[in-house]
C-alpha cells in the first residue's frame, strides 16, 4: 500500500512543503514570536515483526495532532517507514533531513534501530525525540537526543524488586534477545538490582536467542531443568509470544517477567492460552482508572475500534508533548526546539507526569501489569 | 551427555522442516540444473494459503490437499511463463529471473496481506476478492483449529515433544514416498531419465515439458506440507518466512548432493542438528553462518555432496 502511495504523495507533499516555505517566509516577516507551521519528522516500523508499534505509535500522534486542531503552532507530519531495522531507520533520518528539510523528529520504538536513527540525527544537529526507546546509550552524549520514556536502568530494577519482594523470588534466569540493544540492557540492569534486592542468577542460566529464532526450546529445557523461580524475558512480542507458547507445551511451570518491549495485541494472539499469568512492566494500562486515561482510551477505541496499547500512549504523548515544546521555542529553528525540549518540566501526559533530567531521560514512573489470556490489567504503578 | 542427545534431537524436528523444502530445489536441480531460488517463496506462499484456508473453516487435510494444488499450479505456471522462455538462453538467465521472483513474491504477500505476522485463526483483509472468497464460507466465530499433538515424551533428562517426532516421522515418510514414485512409477521414471541424460530421455519418448512440470508441481507439494507443519509448530507465518528457511534448504539440498532424494533429507537433518547443537552451547548469533560453514566445509571434501555421485559435467 505504502509503496503504491508513495511517488503521488511524495509529489504532493513536495508541492506542499514548496509552498508552505514560501508561507513560512512570508510568516516570519510579519511577526517573530508565533511560528505557525513546524515539519516534524515521524520514523516508525511500519512494516515487519514490530509492525503493532510502528502503527499504535502512529495512530495515537494522529489522534493527539488532530485533537490539537487548528491551533497554532501546527505540527505537519512526515512519516517514514523504517521496517523495524537499523539500516532502514538510519535511511529514514537520512531523507527526512536531507530532502524534507524537517525541524525535528519523533520516533523509533526499538532501541537498535533509535541508536542507529540517533548517530545520523545528531551530526545533522536535528533534534531527535523518542517516545519509545527505553535503552541506556541512546541519549548519552549526544545533546540532540531526548525521550519522553523511562530508561531501562530504572525497568530493570522495577522488574527484579518486583520478583524479589512481591513474588519472593530468589533465583531466577533471563532469555536475552542477542540481536537487541534494549534487550541487552535490560539483562544487565535486571541482573544487578535482582543480585542487589537479594535474589541470585546463575551465569548459566543468562541464556539468549535470536530474532529470527523461531524454535526455543533447547533455551526452554535448560530453563525447565534448573526450575529457577522466575523467568525474566526482555524482548519483543514476536519472539516472546512464541516462547511463552513452547513453555506451556514443555510443562514449564515458571513465572515469566515481560518488558515494554510485550505491550502488543499480537502477544495474545501468537502465545493464546500460553499469554494468561505473567507479569509485564510498560508505560500505560488502558483499564487504569485515572479519568484522563479512560478518556483517551475511548477517543482512542472510536477512531481505531481497538484498545490503546503502550505504544499509543506514548505516541499521543509525543505529539502533545512536541507540540508544547515548539510552542516554547516559538521557532522553527531546530537548535532552539532542542534547547526547548531539554528545558521541558512537569509536563502532564497520559503515561505521568514528564520532566527531562541533565540527561534528556523523561523521570516517571512505570506501570506493571499481569496477563490474562487476551488482555494486560492495571496491577500498580512504581515511581522512580 | 544428556544434553548432547537432547539437541540432536531437537534439530532433528528442525531439520525436518528445512529437508522437506530441500527436496523441491533437489528435484528442480536434478532435471533443469536450475537452482530455483523462488522456491522458498513457495513454501511461504504455501504456509499462508493453509492457514487461511483452515481460518475459513475448512478441515486441515482438505486445506492441506487444496493447497498443495493450488501452489503446484502456480509452481508450474511459474515454470511455464518465466522459466521455459528462457531456457535456451544459457544457465544465468533463469537463475536471475528465481531471485527476481523470489523478491516479487515477498513483497506481493507483504503488498496485499501486510508484513505483520499472521497467527491462527487468520482474517483475510477487506476488499472485494476477499470480500468475495469470505462470503462464499459460512462465518465461523468458532473454528475448532487443529493443533499438532501437544503431549511430551518425558524422559527425564531428555525430552521430546510428540510435534517434534510427528514432523520428523513426516519427512521420512515423503522421502520414502517419493523415492518410490520415482523409481516405481511411469512419471517418476520419466524425471529419473531427464535428470540422468535429458536428449536421451526426448528420443525415447519422455514427453519433456509434462515431465518438468511435474517436477515442479512435486517440489511446491511438498514446500506447501512443510508450511503447513511449520505454520502449526509456530502459530505464525510472516512473508520473510522463506528467505532464512529456503536458503537453509537450498544448503541442505547442496549439502547432502543436489539432484539425490536421500541426500536433501541427510543434508537437512545435518543442518537442523548444527544449528540446535550451536544453541545449545549458547552461541545462538553464529547459528545462521554456521550452516553454510559446514556446507563449505563439505564442499572443499566433497564437492558432490554427502551422498552425491561424481559426474562427469560436459563441458
Amino acid at each position: 500500500m505504502t509503496t503504491q502511495n508513495r511517488p503521488t504523495r511524495r509529489v504532493v507533499l513536495a508541492a506542499l512543503s514548496v509552498g508552505l516555505c514560501s508561507l513560512g517566509l512570508g510568516v516570519s516577516t510579519l511577526s517573530h514570536a508565533a511560528v505557525t507551521e513546524v515539519k516534524v519528522g515521524v520514523i516508525l516500523p511500519l512494516t515487519g515483526d514490530k509492525a503493532t508499534f510502528g502503527q499504535e505509535s502512529l495512530n495515537g500522534l494522529k489522534l493527539a495532532l488532530d485533537k490539537a486542531g487548528k491551533d497554532s503552532p501546527q505540527l505537519k507530519m512526515q512519516v517514514e517507514d523504517t521496517q523495524g531495522t537499523p539500516a532502514g531507520s538510519a535511511a529514514a533520518v537520512n531523507k527526512l533531513i536531507a530532502s524534507d528539510k524537517v525541524a525535528v523528529i519523533i520516533g523509533e520504538v526499538a532501541s537498535s534501530n533509535t541508536i542507529a536513527a540517533s548517530a545520523a540525527a545528531q551530526s545533522a544537529k536535528i533534534p531527535l525525540v523518542t517516545h519509545a526507546s527505553t535503552n541506556d546509550t541512546i541519549t548519552m552524549g549526544k545533546e540532540f537526543i531526548s525521550r519522553i520514556c523511562f530508561v531501562d536502568s530504572f525497568q530493570g530494577a522495577v522488574m527484579a524488586k518486583f520478583a524479589v519482594s512481591n513474588l519472593k523470588a530468589k533465583t531466577a534466569a533471563i532469555l536475552v534477545d542477542s540481536d537487541s540493544d534494549y534487550s541487552r540492557g535490560l539483562r544487565d540492569s535486571f541482573k544487578q538490582a535482582f543480585a542487589t534486592a537479594g535474589g541470585s542468577i546463575k551465569d548459566e542460566l543468562v541464556i539468549s536467542y535470536s530474532q529470527k529464532d523461531r524454535d526455543f526450546k533447547t533455551q526452554l529445557m535448560k530453563i525447565r531443568k534448573a526450575t529457577p523461580d522466575v523467568v525474566f524475558i526482555p524482548g519483543y512480542y514476536t519472539q516472546v509470544g512464541a516462547i511463552l507458547r513452547q513453555a506451556k507445551e514443555l510443562k514449564l511451570n515458571t513465572k515469566f517477567l515481560g518488558t515494554d518491549g510485550w505491550d502488543s495485541p499480537d502477544l495474545f494472539k501468537i502465545a493464546g492460552a500460553a499469554a494468561a499469568g505473567h507479569f509485564v512492566s510498560s508505560h500505560f494500562a488502558s483499564d487504569d482508572t485515572d479519568p484522563r486515561v479512560q478518556e483517551f482510551v475511548r477517543e482512542y477505541k472510536t477512531r481505531n475500534k481497538e484498545n490503546p496499547g503502550a505504544m499509543a500512549a506514548l505516541g499521543y504523548d509525543a505529539g502533545f508533548f512536541m507540540r508544547a515544546a515548539i510552542k516554547k521555542a516559538g521557532s522553527n529553528d531546530p537548535k532552539k526546539i532542542r534547547d526547548a525540549i531539554a528545558s521541558m518540566k512537569n509536563f502532564d501526559g497520559i503515561t505521568g507526569t514528564i520532566t527531562l533530567d541533565q540527561n534528556r531521560n523523561a523521570v516517571k514512573p512505570a506501570v506493571i501489569v499481569t496477563t490474562t489470556e487476551k488482555e494486560f490489567k492495571f496491577l500498580t504503578r512504581v515511581y522512580p | 551427555m544428556f544434553d548432547l542427545i537432547q539437541y540432536i534431537f531437537d534439530g532433528l524436528a528442525v531439520g525436518s522442516v528445512y529437508a522437506l523444502i530441500a527436496l523441491g530445489y533437489s528435484m528442480v536441480f536434478g532435471v533443469l540444473q536450475l537452482v530455483n531460488f523462488a522456491h522458498g517463496e513457495l513454501f511461504m506462499v504455501g504456509a499462508y494459503f493453509v492457514m487461511y484456508a483452515i481460518s475459513l473453516g475448512l478441515p486441515w487435510h482438505l486445506a492441506l490437499v487444496v493447497g498443495m494444488c493450488c501452489v503446484g499450479f502456480f509452481a508450474v505456471a511459474m515454470e511455464r511463463f518465466c522459466y521455459k522462455p528462457l531456457r535456451g538462453a544459457g544457465k544465468l538467465a533463469p537463475l536471475i529471473t528465481a531471485v527476481g521472483l523470489s523478491l516479487l513474491l515477498q513483497n506481493l504477500v507483504q503488498a496485499i496481506l501486510g508484513s505483520n505476522p499472521q497467527s491462527y485463526p487468520a482474517t483475510l483483509p477487506d476488499g472485494t476478492v476477499f470480500g468475495f472468497i469470505k462470503s462464499l464460507f459460512p462465518p465461523v466465530d468458532q473454528v475448532t483449529l487443529p493443533q499438532l499433538p501437544e503431549g511430551l515424551f518425558d524422559w527425564g533428562q531428555i525430552v521430546v515433544r510428540h510435534r517434534d517426532l510427528l514432523i520428523f516421522v513426516v519427512a521420512i515418510a515423503v522421502t520414502l514416498g517419493l523415492e518410490l514414485f520415482l523409481r516405481k512409477t511411469r512419471p517418476g521414471q520419466g524425471i529419473r531419465a531427464l535428470a540422468l541424460q535429458p536428449n536421451a530421455a526426448r528420443l525415447v519418448g519422455v514427453p519433456f515439458d509434462r515431465t518438468i512440470s511435474l517436477t515442479f508441481f512435486i517440489g511446491a507439494a511438498l514446500a506447501v506440507v512443510a508450511g503447513l507443519l511449520q505454520g502449526m509448530a509456530d502459530n505464525q507465518v510472516t512473508p520473510y518466512m522463506g528467505i532464512s528457511s529456503g536458503l537453509k534448504a537450498f544448503a541442505a539440498a547442496v549439502l547432502g548432493g543436489i539432484g539425490v532424494i536421500p541426500g536433501a533429507l541427510l543434508g537437512g537433518l545435518v543442518l537442523g542438528i548444527a544449528e540446535r547443537l550451536l544453541v545449545g552451547y549458547d552461541l545462538s548469533t553464529y547459528k545462521d553462518g554456521a550452516a553454510f560453514f559446514i556446507l563449505i566445509l563439505v564442499l572443499l571434501l566433497r564437492p558432490q555432496g554427502l551422498l552425491g555421485k561424481a559426474r562427469m559435467v560436459k563441458v
